[in-house]
This record gives C-alpha cells, structure tokens and sequence, in this order.
C-alpha cells in the first residue's frame, strides 16, 4: 500500500472543537473561550492539536490492520482554526524487509485549505511476509 | 523547571469504555465500523473492540493538568504542545484497564529573540491489568518565552 486517496474533512467549525473537548477531556479555554483565545494572541478559536492528529490517524488505520501498526507521532506545526478545511493524506517513505517482515515507513500530514500544512506524521507498519 | 530528568509529573489510572470509544471516533470523525462492532473487531482478528491510535489522551479527564505544570514548574498559559507520539505494544480494547505513570525524559532550554524556550520530553507507558505495557506515549511540551 502506498496510501489511499486523500481524505477531507471540515471545515472545523466550534462544535467539532467542542464535541473534542467533551472526549478528549481538553478544557483549555483557548479552545472554546474566544475571548481567552484572542488574549493569547490567536486570531480566534483554535482546535486542539489532538484532535488533528486523531483525524489524521484514520488514513493510517483505514489502511492497515490495527495490530500491524507500531508507532504514530506527530508534529504539530501549524494551528486548525474554525472555518478550516482539512486535506488529509498518507504515503510511503520506504519499505524494509527483514526475516520475514515488511517494516514500512509512512509520512502523513494534515494540510489546510490555505496550503499551510497544520500537522506532520510519521507511523511505522509492520507486516508478516506471505500471510 | 521544577522536576528533574527520571520524576513523575502525575499518574492516572482508566478503563477504555466502550461509550468513551464511540464517542472519541465521532469525534474524531471516524466512521469505521471497527470502533463500535464487536464482529467488525474479530473479523479484523481482535479479542474485542479496539480504541483509535490516539484514544488514551482522553487521559485527560482523569489528569489535574494545571497541577501537573504547577509540579512541572512551568507557565500553563505559556504552554503549547509540541510533538506527541505512540508506539504499539498491542491494540488497546474496551475493557483494559491503562493505567500510566508520566515522567520527564528530558529537558532542553533554547535561547531565542523572545526570551528562554523550555522544551520538556515526557513519557507515559500505559500498562494493563497485568502490567504489560499496551502503549507508550511520548510528549514535548514548549514553554515559550515570556518576550
């Protein structure tokens, strides 16, 4: 596998970010306090890094089976802001084989509708060769 | 910096809650049927329903954050997340009880035009009902300068 088509989501509006909030149990107000996000300098409501990362993490696990994926880490680079659209994509860096597996290295990012990449993965699969 | 390199920030204990787990793929916007049928799970070859890769942040309803940077030492308001990070030991499934200790793995403080950058590296095994570890989490928290 070499990655799927892209994925699109948004564009983020604040009960999404809310609705995260509520799951993740992230209640820093600058993800629901306007007022609280401006004092800090940003030019609205911010979304919470995880919640990107856990939408970026779908392009991942749509395309390998759960118990093949050894590590996912991400980078958050940029922030998603409400009225943002999400491009969401995977592809493979490279592919080793070693005593009967394939460890393939992937490369995922989260990419605004404005071209500003938001968010920078990175996820190792592991798969049994001949199975 | 209050804590040094090998000390616990905090220590939280969950169960991965079938309801929490739906909630978390609505939330992440994941519709995979893997995340809420038991039969979409085994036919994947899982004892169970599995949580998403990034499900144990939800550590952070049973997490005192603002203590936590108060142990830390540092500023939650000048506080942004830089990295996070997870590696697999096995997929976590509704019912495991996580329970994770996180340390601090290293520190590294950055002179820049707007003042002291401190980069804080954390990590957190989570460790099941038997003590085997389902998935380790690492984090770096950047405290921006005060400039």
């Amino acid at each position: 596998m070499s990655g799927g088509a892209p994925l699109e989501v948004g564009p983020i509006t604040v009960t999404d970010i809310v609705r995260f909030a509520g799951a993740g149990g992230d209640f820093n107000p600058l993800h629901h306090d306007e007022a609280a996000a401006r004092a800090a300098g940003f030019p609205g409501l911010i979304a919470m890094g995880q919640m990107q990362a856990g939408m970026l993490a779908r392009v991942l696990t749509d395309g390998f089976p759960l118990a093949e994926i050894r590590d996912y880490r991400v980078r958050f680079v940029a922030p998603v802001r409400v009225g943002d659209r999400l491009t969401l994509a995977i592809e493979e860096d490279e592919v080793e084989e070693s005593a009967g597996i394939a460890t393939h290295h992937l490369r995922l990012t989260a990419t605004r509708d404005d071209d500003v990449v938001a968010v920078r993965g990175k996820a190792i699969v592991e798969r049994r060769l001949g199975t | 910096m209050r804590l040094k390199v090998g000390e616990e920030v905090d220590r939280v204990r969950f169960e991965v809650e079938r309801g929490k787990v739906r909630e978390f793929a609505r939330a992440i916007q994941d519709p995979d049927p893997r995340w809420t049928d038991e039969e979409a799970a085994r036919a994947e070859g899982l004892a169970g329903v599995p949580a998403p890769l990034t499900f144990v942040v939800v550590a952070g309803h049973h997490r005192d954050q603002r203590g936590a940077m108060e142990k830390l030492g540092v500023d939650i308001a000048r506080i942004v997340v830089g990295e996070v990070g997870w590696a697999y030991h096995r997929p976590a499934l509704v019912g495991d009880v996580l329970d994770g200790r996180r340390v601090v793995t290293g520190v590294r403080v950055r002179e820049g035009k707007d003042g002291t950058m401190t980069m804080i590296d954390m990590e957190t095994v989570w460790r099941d009902g038997a003590g085997e570890p389902v998935v380790t989490q690492t984090e770096t928290l950047i405290e921006r300068g005060e400039g």
